[in-house]
């Protein structure tokens, strides 16, 4: 496997989660084609 | 801001505006969010998490195809969101969302809302406050469902100080656009109406944005409100998580943030953390704002909780009337058996704030008896929930302090 996760979607929710695995330790990607933050 | 300068003159502050330069106000609010959007990226480089900035779609649970490369991983977090509902009405293409509206550069003489829920009510206050003639048609007997009825009562009548009228129980039946001007047909209480509007905003709800991902051919349910999970926020499917608006539980950034917090946890360390969506403040931001937290009255009945509740003004407590807020109340509901706070409603000045108070006492399973061992500053808005407890015990509508 590339990465422990995968987070699609780079709004408040994807972020959170991205951030928090990246802080357990994990090897994490984010997969966001638009701007990061949301709507 | 605009509202304050209105109010100066009470105050003996002579105060002239010379109106408001709306491309200047949109200018400064994409500057404050570029400036906000910018961080996330160097919050995602810090921790070195790679970032795939193409759109990604399923070949099966563990693989997922983008533009240029394919990538696996043990887990995924699906976070992809929400977008604005477009129902199947004729002429809907002539209609702004709510993201589109910011970006209006001038204000609009007659704004039409389709929708009467927080969003809608939120845009009729902004306009309504900055000069628009405002109309909301809401297709509901009443505007803000789930919403405590006082606090709806309070927003219905605040709202015709706005420049707002609200109709219910209406069906959009056509929009047109021709000459600059829109037209809303619609039928209200079964006669055909029509209403002329410069803009009009489309705020009927938000459902999951999930095109293209094809999660639903790996087994993942995906149902009109979102992507369903179980309490661990895992979907159908073992090892893929679904957060925030795209299960559409809360439409919240808050409560997204925390369940992606929630499900990297449980996607790596196993599913240890059940969701726990007990204590979720909410804030209407009308002028004035109404928030909430935990039951409604009418909640509480339906729940066949022996209940009691205490509502105090906000013309009855000293500081908001020093302020000249004197608009709204504090109301709050006890479980008359276990003598726990179980909800509460502010409508007024700075009820955003003011309802953290609420929150932290209902997190900690106060009583009535305990929350007021707690000696509020005096003079303070955030007396206000102590005199609405304090009135729950005396039964007269009182300030705690004096």
């Amino acid at each position: 496997m590339d990465f422990d996760l995968l987070v699609i979607g780079g709004g408040m929710a994807g972020i959170g989660a991205a951030k928090a695995a990246a802080d357990l330790g994990a090897t994490v990607a984010l997969a966001e084609h638009e701007k990061l933050g949301g709507t | 801001m605009f509202s304050l300068t209105q109010k100066m003159g009470e105050f003996g502050i002579r105060v002239q505006t010379q109106g408001i330069d709306w491309a200047m106000a949109v200018g400064r609010k994409d500057r404050l969010v570029n400036s906000y959007l910018a961080k996330k990226g160097e919050a995602l480089e810090e921790r070195n998490i790679a970032w795939v900035r193409e759109p990604v779609r399923f070949l099966d649970p563990h693989t997922l195809q983008a533009d240029s490369r394919r990538v696996t991983a043990s887990k995924v977090i699906v976070a992809t969101g929400s977008k604005p509902n477009r129902p199947p009405i004729p002429g809907v293409e002539h209609t702004l969302d709510s993201a589109e509206i910011l970006g209006l550069r001038e204000i609009p003489r007659r704004l039409v809302v389709i929708g009467g829920g927080v969003i809608a009510m939120e845009f009729a206050s902004i306009f309504g406050h900055v000069g628009s003639q405002v109309t909301v048609l809401e297709a509901l007997p009443a505007i803000l469902q789930g919403t405590d009825d006082d606090v709806r009562n309070a927003i219905e009548q605040a709202a015709s100080g706005w420049n707002v009228t609200i109709h219910t129980g209406v069906k959009v039946t056509s929009i047109t656009r021709s000459d600059g001007a829109a037209s809303v047909t619609a039928d209200v209480g079964g006669q055909s109406r029509r209403f002329d509007a410069d803009v009009v905003l489309l705020a009927t709800g938000r459902g999951p944005r999930v095109d293209g991902l094809d999660i639903d051919k790996i087994g993942a349910r995906v149902e009109k409100k979102g992507i369903a999970v179980n309490e661990y926020l895992e979907t159908d499917v073992r090892d893929i998580y679904a957060v925030g608006d795209v299960h559409g539980r809360y439409q919240l950034s808050p409560v997204a943030d925390y369940e992606g917090k929630l499900a990297a946890h449980n996607a790596l360390r196993g599913n240890r953390e059940k969701i726990d969506y007990r204590i979720i403040p909410q804030t209407i931001f009308t002028i004035p704002s109404a928030s909430s937290v935990g039951l409604t009255e009418a909640e509480a009945r339906e729940q066949g909780i022996d209940y009691s509740t205490s509502t105090l003004p906000f013309n009855k407590i000293g500081p908001a009337v020093i302020v000249g807020e004197t608009e709204g109340f504090v109301k709050v509901i006890f479980d008359k058996r276990s003598g726990e706070l179980i909800g509460g409603h502010i409508v007024g000045a700075e009820s955003e704030e003011l309802i953290h108070e609420v929150a932290l006492a209902m997190q900690s399973r106060m009583t009535r008896d305990q929350i007021l061992k707690t000696i509020p500053i005096h003079p303070s808005l955030s007396e206000a929930f102590f005199g609405a407890v304090t009135s729950a015990k005396t039964g007269h509508e009182e300030s705690c302090c004096g």
